[in-house]
């Protein structure tokens, strides 16, 4: 299960510098021409403050790009378990949207129960105990004495 | 006076001391198992506590902050894995202490010297809080302004290896905060025709994402396994032996409280520098430093522990964050509709009475803690991590729901998790984003603001910094970025 995942760190970095960049030239396009619209003094202006930001993170951007490469290798070479890591995102994202679907309590217990058993866990009372036990526990300290009501 | 009588009030009051018992219980579990922070658990419980009273907020919150801060470092003596970040000093030699089976002196030096910490920390913020505020009335926006730079640009430099990744994790932070709409003009901004998002980010799930649901991620992108436990069984210590490190431990808790006080620096730098200094202040410690002396715990226990009342010192009389808990704990306050800054000690003195109370309730029920449930814990702290993340990820998601009852403060929180795991995987620290999405909204009214006033005057560029305390500020910014980077040296040259 385990992947070591040596990193290509000086390209990532660079391409993150040009997200940036292009973050902070969106901002600045973005700041000028709302502030047009709003017609209001540069003072009171409430692209002031965005536009300040992204100014300032410009040069920060090609500093960026111009130390890609320099990491020290101790940084760059990362264990990465990607599919796990991957898995339990996904994972995650799928209980999320299911949830106003299913209900909390149904969605919550298949969630568990297939992370509990994906993360290596394989005593099945365990996992039933918590898939079943958790979720009822939390609906009802939430819904009951916090009255927040799960979907 | 009034504010021991004020302390006093809290310590008669049964519910709020439950609550701070509740918390530290709370505190002592989740500092202690590595994989859950003290940041994590504040944050999850700013959603929780939402809609309790304030001082009800705050009771559990300084419960969790005070033990969890203490409890990291039981894992770092009994596993070598610290529970929290400022414990890591405390490794070097508990856990040399605990493998020549000293486990229990370990954690009984730890225990009554994190006791020690916590009560200077929190004296010290008793203490210094008025005269702070009565300084920062003279603050002008520009000032405010410039105290959230600095403060952004020291967490910017302190959190993180590459001082242009610290900065541009505060570059973001602020864009985050500026997404809604606009508290002076009324304007919505940065929300691309999203309903959802004009009443601006809310903190709780960005929170909760970036310290709970990315932590979550970061565990299992690296590992599930963890090590061997030390067993931890009585031991017969002299207490004259024991206390005889207190005036020293003093001047580490001073170290931890000025470190404290400055954003961004925390319990890992004041546990590094104590134990520097304990090493040129102890000519004849137990036994070498490194391979288990009693005398580098006192040092790393003592600071890592001031630092809680230290970095208080700032949240609460300036409104700017010494710590990410303290970023975390400004937000309860904003999410309960209170101002911290100069004027917040006199304007809402039963809060400031309240964290004090926490906080030296706090450190009693770390020392009862400490000593009578800690060494029954060890079996708790090897909880299998396959067990505790997919739990954690539930109650991210109840605790970024439970703000609002909205499933769209539970898509934010996933956001804000993967953007978090993504940035704390190339090295971009959190704690500046953290800290610029709280700070964002009063750096931009404040600098409207100052710049609004200067330009009605003839001399704009006097008027905007020709103030003493103005320029003070401004070079301490100019001098962080400077210090800190080689390249943006370069860069401007």
């Amino acid at each position: 299960m385990e992947e070591t995942h040596l990193s290509r760190s000086g390209t990532y970095t660079r391409v993150e510098g040009f997200v940036f960049l292009l973050l902070s030239f969106s901002a600045i396009v973005y700041s000028l021409v709302e502030h047009q619209r709003a017609k209001v003094v540069w003072q009171q202006s409430p692209y002031l403050f965005p536009l300040l930001v992204a100014v300032f993170l410009l040069p920060l951007s090609l500093l960026l790009i111009r130390s890609a490469g320099k990491e020290n290798r101790d940084d760059t070479q990362v264990l990465f378990l990607v599919r796990d890591t991957t898995v339990v995102a996904l994972g995650t994202f799928a209980y999320i949207i299911v949830m106003p679907y299913l209900t909390f309590l149904v969605s919550t217990t298949l969630f568990l129960f297939g992370l509990l058993f994906y993360l290596g866990e394989r005593r099945y009372l365990l996992i039933s105990l918590l898939s079943v036990g958790f979720p009822s526990l939390m609906y009802l300290l939430f819904g009951k004495l916090l009255h927040v009501m799960l979907p | 006076m009034n504010t021991f009588l004020g302390i006093f009030f809290y310590a008669l009051d049964l519910q709020f001391v439950l609550l701070v018992f509740a918390g530290s219980l709370a505190g002592l579990f989740v500092g202690s198992i590595p994989g859950l922070s003290v940041s994590m658990a504040t944050a999850l419980l700013v959603s929780i506590t939402y809609s309790w009273q304030t001082t009800n907020a705050l009771a559990t919150i300084m419960g969790v902050y005070v033990v969890g801060v203490f409890s990291g470092a039981l894992s770092a003596i009994l596993i070598n894995i610290p529970g929290a970040p400022s414990s890591v000093v405390t490794t070097l030699d508990g856990f040399p202490l605990a493998r020549a089976g000293e486990a229990y002196k370990a954690l009984i030096y730890a225990v009554l010297y994190s006791f020690i910490g916590t009560l200077f920390g929190f004296l010290a913020l008793a203490v210094v809080a008025k005269p702070i505020s009565s300084i920062a009335l003279k603050f002008t926006p520009m000032d405010y302004f410039l105290l959230a730079t600095f403060g952004l640009t020291t967490v910017g430099s302190l959190t993180t290896k590459h001082f242009a990744k610290g900065l541009i994790s505060a570059c973001l932070g602020l864009f985050f905060s500026m997404v809604g709409i606009d508290s002076v003009m009324g304007t919505a901004r940065m929300t691309f025709g999203v309903k959802n998002l004009q009443a601006g980010i809310n903190i709780v799930p960005a929170l909760v994402g970036l310290y709970g649901f990315s932590e979550v991620l970061m565990v299992i992108s690296t590992s599930l396994k963890g090590g061997g436990v030390h067993s931890l069984s009585y031991q017969k210590l002299q207490t004259k032996e024991v206390i005889r490190h207190t005036p020293i431990s003093l001047w580490y808790a001073t170290i931890g409280v000025v470190i404290g006080a400055l954003p961004g620096a925390g319990g890992p730098v004041a546990a590094f520098l104590a134990y520097s200094q304990a090493k040129k202040l102890v000519k004849n410690p137990s036994v070498p430093f490194g391979e288990g002396a009693v005398e580098g715990i006192v040092a790393s226990e003592s600071a890592n522990n001031a630092c809680i009342g230290g970095a208080m010192i700032p949240m609460l009389t300036l409104a700017i964050p010494g710590d990410a808990v303290t970023a975390i704990i400004l937000s309860v306050f904003y999410v309960h509709g209170l101002r911290p800054g100069p004027m917040f000690i006199k304007t809402s003195a039963p809060m400031f009475h309240a964290i004090l109370a926490g906080g030296f309730i706090g450190s009693i029920f770390l020392l009862v803690l400490g000593l009578l449930v800690a060494p029954r814990i060890s079996k708790i702290i090897a909880v299998q991590k396959r067990i505790l993340l997919p739990l954690v990820t539930v109650l991210c998601i109840i605790g970024s729901f439970a703000t609002n009852n909205r499933m769209f403060d539970v898509y934010l929180m996933f956001f804000f998790g993967v953007l978090g795991f993504f940035m704390r995987r190339r090295s971009y620290s959190v704690a500046p984003m953290t800290l610029a999405i709280v700070l964002g909204g009063m750096m931009d009214s404040n600098f409207r603001r100052a710049i609004s006033l200067a330009s009605s005057e003839d001399a704009f560029l006097v008027a905007l910094l020709g103030r003493p305390i103005t320029l003070v500020l401004l070079l301490l910014v100019i001098v962080t970025l400077l210090s800190n980077s080689r390249a943006l040296k370069r860069f401007i040259r």
